[in-house]
C-alpha cells in the first residue's frame, strides 16, 4: 500500500503525453476530405447555384482546446515522477516555483486561444445567419465537420485517460485520497464525453459551431485549473522561502 | 484500496464508457438543412448580435444612381468598399432581379442567386460582405430594373 510503483508512474506519465499530443495533433489528423459535393446540396437547399473551387472538411477545436486540460493532468503526473527522481528536499524548493510559472503560462495560452475561439464562433454564427451568401461561405468553411474521424479520435483519447487514471491509482492507490486529482481526472474525462455530446446533438453543418462553443467551455476550464495550481502553488513557495532563509542561520 | 472503493470506480469508467457510446449513437448522421437553423443557433445568433447594413454610400455603381436608387437594362456592377466588418448589403427591387458575389472571408466561391417579389412583398437580397467586393446584378428578361441599396 505504502511504496509508489515507478513503473506504473511512468506508464501513466506516457499515457497522459499521449492524450495531449493526440489532442494537439487532431487538427492534423482530422478534416480536409473533399465536401464539394456537400456544398453543391447546401447550395441547392438554399435555392442559389455556387461556382467553387474544391471545399474541404474543417478540422474543429474543440478535440485540440481539450489539451489545456490535459496539460494540467500532464503537469501533475509529471511533478509525482520528478518526486521519484529528485530529493524531497530540491523538489520541495523547485516544486512551487515551477508551478507557479507554469500555471501563469497555462492562463494566458487559455486566455488567448478563449478570445479566438468566441471570435471565430461569433463569425460562425453571424455567417450562418446570412442567407444565402453568408450561409454559403460557413458551410465552405466550416459546414462539413467530419463527426466520425472526430469520434474515432475522441475515442481513442477517452481510453488513454482511462488507462492513465488506472495506471495512477496501480502506482499509488493513495492517489484516490488526493481530492484536486480525482476532481481533475473526472473533469477531463467528463469532458471528453461532453464534446461527443455536442458533436452528435445537432445536425452535421452546426457541428463546427458547438465544437467552437465546447472548445470555449474547455478554455474556461483551463484557466480555472490554472489559478487553482497558481493559488496552490504559493504556500510552496512560501515555505521554500522560509527554509532557504533558515539556513545560513543555521 | 478498499472493496467498495473498487466497486465505485469500476462503477464510474462504466458509466464514462456507457455516455460515450450513448453520444456516439445519439446522432442519426442528419446532415441538416442550411435554410433551417436550429434553434441553438438563432439563441447563439440573438447573443452575437447579428450583423448591420452596409451603408449605401460606401457602393458606386456603374449604371444609373438617383439618391439609392439603381436603373439599369441587362446588368449593373457594384462595387462595395470595405465595410470593417462582416455587415449586409440590402437590395429591393418591385419586380425579380439576379446577383452574383463573392462569398465573404476565405470561402473560394462565387454565389448567384434570384431575388423575387413574394406575396405582394418586394423581391429582397441580401448579401454578406466583410471585404471589399464585386457585385453583379442582372434583370431577368431584357427589361429594366430598378433595385435600391436600402440601409435596412
Amino acid at each position: 500500500m505504502g511504496e509508489l510503483r515507478k513503473p506504473f508512474l511512468l506508464l501513466a506519465l506516457l499515457a497522459v503525453t499521449l492524450v495531449v499530443l493526440v489532442e494537439v495533433g487532431s487538427s492534423l489528423l482530422t478534416g480536409g476530405g473533399d465536401a464539394t459535393g456537400a456544398l453543391r446540396a447546401g447550395a441547392i437547399d438554399l435555392g442559389v447555384d455556387v461556382d467553387a473551387a474544391a471545399i474541404s472538411e474543417p478540422s474543429g477545436r474543440g478535440t485540440s482546446y481539450l489539451a489545456l486540460i490535459d496539460a494540467v493532468a500532464l503537469w501533475t503526473t509529471g511533478l509525482f515522477c520528478l518526486s521519484v527522481v529528485l530529493p524531497d528536499r530540491i523538489q520541495g524548493r523547485i516544486q512551487g516555483v515551477a508551478t507557479l510559472i507554469f500555471s501563469i503560462l497555462l492562463i494566458l495560452a487559455s486566455l488567448v486561444l478563449l478570445i479566438i475561439a468566441v471570435v471565430e464562433l461569433t463569425i460562425m454564427v453571424s455567417l450562418f445567419l446570412a442567407v444565402p451568401f453568408g450561409t454559403l461561405a460557413y458551410l465552405a468553411l466550416w459546414g462539413f465537420f467530419p463527426v466520425g474521424e472526430a469520434s474515432l479520435l475522441l475515442g481513442l483519447v477517452l481510453l488513454l485517460k482511462l488507462v492513465w487514471v488506472v495506471l495512477l491509482l496501480l502506482a499509488q492507490p493513495r492517489f484516490l485520497q488526493n481530492k484536486g486529482l480525482v476532481l481533475l481526472a473526472l473533469t477531463t474525462l467528463l469532458c471528453t464525453v461532453v464534446l461527443e455530446f455536442l458533436h452528435r446533438l445537432v445536425p452535421v453543418i452546426v457541428v463546427s459551431i458547438l465544437d467552437d462553443l465546447g472548445a470555449l467551455v474547455f478554455a474556461i476550464v483551463a484557466i480555472i485549473w490554472g489559478l487553482v495550481l497558481l493559488i496552490g502553488s504559493i504556500p510552496a513557495i512560501v515555505k521554500a522561502v522560509r527554509v532557504t532563509a533558515a539556513l545560513p542561520a543555521r | 484500496m478498499s472493496g467498495r472503493r473498487k466497486l465505485l470506480l469500476v462503477t464510474l469508467a462504466v458509466l464514462l464508457v456507457a455516455m460515450f457510446v450513448l453520444a456516439v449513437g445519439t446522432g442519426g448522421g442528419d446532415q441538416g438543412r442550411a435554410d433551417e437553423p436550429p434553434g441553438v443557433v438563432e439563441r447563439l445568433g440573438r447573443l452575437a448580435g447579428g450583423s448591420s447594413t452596409v451603408d449605401p454610400a460606401t457602393v458606386r455603381a456603374d449604371c444609373d444612381r438617383t439618391g439609392d436608387v439603381l436603373s439599369f437594362v441587362g446588368g449593373c456592377e457594384l462595387r462595395v468598399a470595405d465595410p470593417g466588418g462582416l455587415r449586409t448589403l440590402v437590395l429591393r427591387s418591385g419586380r425579380a432581379f439576379g446577383v452574383r458575389a463573392p462569398a465573404p472571408r476565405d470561402a473560394d466561391l462565387t454565389v448567384r442567386a434570384e431575388a423575387e417579389p413574394s406575396d405582394g412583398a418586394e423581391a429582397v437580397a441580401r448579401v454578406a460582405v466583410d471585404r471589399a467586393a464585386t457585385v453583379l446584378l442582372t434583370c431577368p428578361g431584357g427589361a429594366g430594373c430598378t433595385v435600391t441599396i436600402a440601409a435596412s
